[in-house]
């Protein structure tokens, strides 16, 4: 019992932890996000030849 | 056709057909030293059919982007509804009520079809960013009547089925009908279509080819578009410019332009190709 | 502190801010002026980092930018250290500390044992939990949310429906920049404000491979999995192999996606066009 509280008390803090995490990561994925994608209009060049 | 006046015409079928809204005169488009578009001039009148034809690499696309602000001509004026148009970004362009679509179809992959068609109406939403944020009053009101016309356009298109659905899993023909959706949800004056039927079989051609029509008959919707197949050309359009090279050869309604002997020889000429 | 990515030398700077005008010149700069202060620096490092550094990178895949940005967040510290020193500066901007004598009792109570929780945590959780709902939210309802995914998918079509990049450019540098001043504001609250913290922000790495390098769903779900996952491994494993297993594990988690899921658990599908 006292080791399962004990790991409830882990999780708990690992995930505030992970909370925290999640932010820094989401910042880069804000970033990424928006670098995805080519800035170039894709598709225009290769003209289709079908 | 009856006789052209300024003020517009009346066609074959009868439709009423309006004053110019667009007009491009003199359009000269180059990328490094390929020439795309060689002095071009034509106008797009209201409530019409426009079709743009030629063979691969004519230059149709390029002349659509010019519209539409993704090019921008280095020769030129883009005359829209009697003004003579800056150089605009294409968001811009798209908020003075132009929509389209794409050759190669440029949708949001990883949103639903409802998300994506969602996206044509952006620029119709105007609630501050307050109100959105505690989902009141003018925001909640916004959201209901931009989702109400989204329901309104998928029922037409008659994509109901795949409302929820991501766009990336869908079949080329459906993608082609979400792209119609997206634009149609701007509620857009002049709506250019680049391609809209290519790659499509007999009968989904004949599905796009009738929401076209009603798109035009129903919201009077000004429509430019740019095909490939000439039968399909000849059904859809009230008149029809013709490009080769770049160059312009050939404008007038479909019955005169299949009648042009350079038109016959440009086609002829890639129908092997 | 604040090394999360091209913003956080920003949260770093603040924190150097503060640390400016309690060590170096007696006096101290009113909260208000110091934080406009700063967003002003930020602004203008974006400025500067957008101009000489991400400019260069359009296009790129993802891992080159997050070198890019750790790379640059590495230059950064290092101005920082020889301008303000290197020594472990205090954060405190009044959020509350200590071991919450509360929760201690109330736990006790239902329990028989009390849970020791600092209260610092705690407010950070819900702070930082806030403002992952709040950005979920307004990525998901909002107008401009809506057009943020709409660039993030595609430009071309972005543009077509109306949607002005630079000004979802400008709204997401913005929004990093903020994500970033919080996180940096508790991480330096929690630890002090010290550059080698570095390492931390490092584990954003493993964090976004595991969810996926353009998912944000993915960022969240892949921060509290590893967060969880080494607090968990680090009690149950830990002891066995002579513990702070809290420096590798994340790493390892992720090298095992990197062999079977290379796109993360909410990451596109990697599909290589012809
Ligand atoms: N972005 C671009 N960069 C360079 N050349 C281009 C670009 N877009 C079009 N072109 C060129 O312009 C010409 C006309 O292309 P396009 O307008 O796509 O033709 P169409 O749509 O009629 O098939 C082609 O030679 C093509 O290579
Ligand atoms: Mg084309």
């Amino acid at each position: 019992m006292d080791q399962f509280i004990f790991a409830a008390e882990v999780v708990l803090n690992g995930l505030m932890t992970g909370v925290m995490y999640a932010l820094v990561a989401l910042g880069f994925v804000l970033i990424f996000k928006r670098r995805a994608s080519s800035t170039m209009p894709k598709g225009f060049w290769r003209c289709s030849r079908r | 056709m009856n006789a052209m006046t300024q003020d517009g015409y009346v066609t074959a079928d009868g439709r009423q057909i309006g004053p110019v809204v667009m007009e491009l005169k003199n359009i000269t488009l180059r990328f490094g030293g390929v020439v795309a578009i060689k002095d071009i001039s034509f106008d797009i009148r209201q409530g019409e059919i426009r079709a743009i034809i030629g063979p691969n690499g004519a230059g149709k696309s390029s002349m659509l982007n010019v519209i539409s602000g993704f090019y921008h001509p280095q020769d030129g004026q883009v005359i829209f509804k009697g003004q003579p148009r800056p150089a605009m970004k294409p968001y811009q362009v798209a908020r003075l009520g132009i929509a389209r679509t794409f050759q190669n179809i440029a949708l949001f992959d990883g949103m639903s079809v409802l998300d994506n068609i969602m996206t044509g109406r952006l620029n119709k939403m105007k609630a501050g960013f307050l109100s959105q944020a505690i989902w009141w009053g003018a925001a909640e009101r916004e959201e209901n009547e931009n989702r109400a016309a989204v329901e309104r356009i998928i029922d037409f298109l008659e994509i109901q089925n795949i409302r929820k659905t991501p766009v990336g899993r869908l079949p080329y023909g459906l993608k082609k009908r979400v792209e119609l959706a997206r634009a149609l949800a701007a509620e857009p004056n002049l709506l250019l279509l680049d391609e809209p039927m290519a790659g499509m079989n007999v009968e989904e051609k004949e599905d796009m080819s009738r929401f076209i029509l009603s798109v035009n008959d129903e919201f009077g919707t000004t429509i430019c578009l740019i095909e490939h197949d000439m039968g399909v050309v000849m059904d859809l359009s009230d008149r029809v410019v013709v490009m080769d090279y770049g160059k312009k050869i050939g404008d007038g309604t479909p019955a005169e332009v299949r009648s042009n002997q350079a038109v016959i020889d440009a086609y002829l000429g890639v129908a092997h190709d | 502190m604040g090394i999360q990515n091209g913003q956080v030398p920003f949260a770093h700077l603040i924190n150097a801010t503060f640390g400016t005008s309690l060590h170096h010149f007696g006096w101290t700069v009113p909260a208000v002026l110091a934080v406009a202060l700063t967003a002003l620096i930020m602004v203008l490092l974006a400025f500067l980092i957008e101009k000489l550094v991400l400019q260069h990178l359009v296009g790129q895949e993802p891992i080159i930018l997050f070198m890019a940005t750790i790379g640059l967040a590495y230059f950064l510290e290092g101005l920082g250290d020889v301008m303000w020193g290197a020594d472990i500066k205090a954060l405190d901007v009044g959020l509350p500390q200590g071991i919450s004598d509360g929760i201690e009792a109330v736990t006790g109570q239902w329990f028989g044992y009390g849970f020791f929780i600092d209260r610092l945590d705690l407010w950070a959780t819900l702070i930082a939990a806030m403002l992952v709902a709040a950005l979920v939210a307004f990525a998901q309802y909002t107008k401009q949310g809506r057009a943020m995914r709409a660039v993030a998918d595609d430009h071309q079509a972005a543009m077509s429906v109306g949607i002005s990049l630079r000004f979802i450019w400008v709204m997401v540098w913005s929004i990093a920049g903020f994500v970033a001043l919080v996180a940096g504001i508790m991480w330096g609250t929690k630890s002090g404000v010290q550059f080698s913290l570095s390492l931390i922000a490092l584990k954003a790495l493993p964090v976004l491979m595991l969810g996926g390098f353009t998912s944000i769903p993915g960022a969240i779900v892949g921060g509290l999995i590893i967060g969880v996952g080494e607090k968990l491994f680090e009690f149950t494993i830990g002891p066995m192999v002579g513990g702070a297993t809290e420096n590798w594990f994340a790493y390892v988690l992720a090298l095992i996606f990197l062999v079977f899921r290379p796109q993360g658990l909410f990451g596109e599908r990697i599909i290589e066009r012809v």
